[in-house]
């Protein structure tokens, strides 16, 4: 495995239980050092302010019209206006995923789209497969 | 018993945990941990003198069953996850009347529930019907689910499981 402390990712989660305990777990295993953000105003600070390695953005969130600010972080990186590389691999987590949201994430080179019901370990291993080998 | 079982019941007992009503926080992460698992039973079990007590439960109608055939009281011995991928094949746990019976245990994972100076209050468990193994991954995901429910334990007016 390539050293965890030089693989960095953000992790764009409402969801507490969840984003910890992928976050904790790949700290524990030594595979990525996970930056968490529960909100995307969070999500979009980190963005501006620092590289990563890769992202993994929940689209689901509790107020209407927040997917839409998860897709404008997704296309803000895209388009280089983030410190991380435009190239920066993106997985997104989605409560389901019609042929128009599928059209979108496919234009915004989304790397993985995991749909729920997903588990701690799908997310995991998403960003283990996101490390250069 | 472990070397520091006075201790460790007078923490427990300091915590003002046993015996009290669910909590929404720690129900949270046993019917995460049961769905993340795919198993029947996830428990938080707290080991008392004489009984295992659970504060969080999932897949079992009992809110406690006796010590002496409590499988969570044999992971207070240590920091590692007690993993039983078979209690059929067991000695310890064989002829145990959870195995024998109702709800019929084969697997069990218990990740010690480990508070101030080293001292276990319990697990938090997982039960499935049939043998079964823990993978690394998985093992890791546990003692982080464990983690959380140590930090609910200790900071109670924290809002740790929110989701």
């Amino acid at each position: 495995m390539p050293s965890a402390a030089a693989f960095t990712v953000l992790l764009v989660e409402p969801v507490d239980l969840l984003r910890r305990t992928v976050s904790m777990t790949l700290r524990s295993l030594g595979t990525a050092d996970v930056t968490e953000a529960p909100t995307y105003p969070t999500g979009h600070q980190l963005c501006s302010r620092r590289r990563f390695d890769g992202v993994v953005v929940a689209l689901d969130w509790p107020h209407a019209g927040e997917d839409q600010k998860g897709l404008t972080l997704i296309q803000q990186i895209r388009a280089g206006d983030c410190i991380c590389p435009p190239t920066t691999p993106i997985a997104v987590l989605v409560e389901s995923c019609n042929t128009e949201l599928l059209h979108v994430l496919r234009s915004c080179a989304i790397t993985r789209i995991l749909i729920k019901p997903f588990r701690v370990r799908d997310v995991i291993d998403t960003i283990d497969a996101m490390r250069p080998k | 018993m472990p070397d520091n079982e006075q201790e460790r019941l007078a923490l427990l007992h300091a915590l003002l945990l046993l015996d009290t009503p669910p909590e929404q926080r720690l129900d949270k992460i046993v019917e995460f941990a049961s769905t993340e698992f795919e198993v029947p039973i996830c428990l938080i079990s707290l080991v008392d003198a004489n009984r295992q007590w659970f504060k969080a439960r999932v897949g079992l109608a009992v809110c406690e069953t006796g010590r002496d055939i409590s499988f969570c009281a044999h992971a207070l011995g240590s920091d590692a996850v007690l993993v039983i991928p078979d209690a059929l094949q067991d000695p310890r746990f064989h002829d145990n009347p959870l195995v024998t019976g109702a709800p019929h245990i084969r697997f069990y994972a218990g990740a010690p529930l480990i508070l101030r100076d080293g001292l276990a209050i319990g697990t938090l468990c997982l039960i499935d019907t049939r043998p079964r193994t823990l993978d690394t991954v998985a093992l890791a995901i546990l003692r982080s689910l464990r983690d959380l429910v140590v930090m609910e334990l200790t900071a109670p007016e924290g809002d740790i499981a929110d989701a």
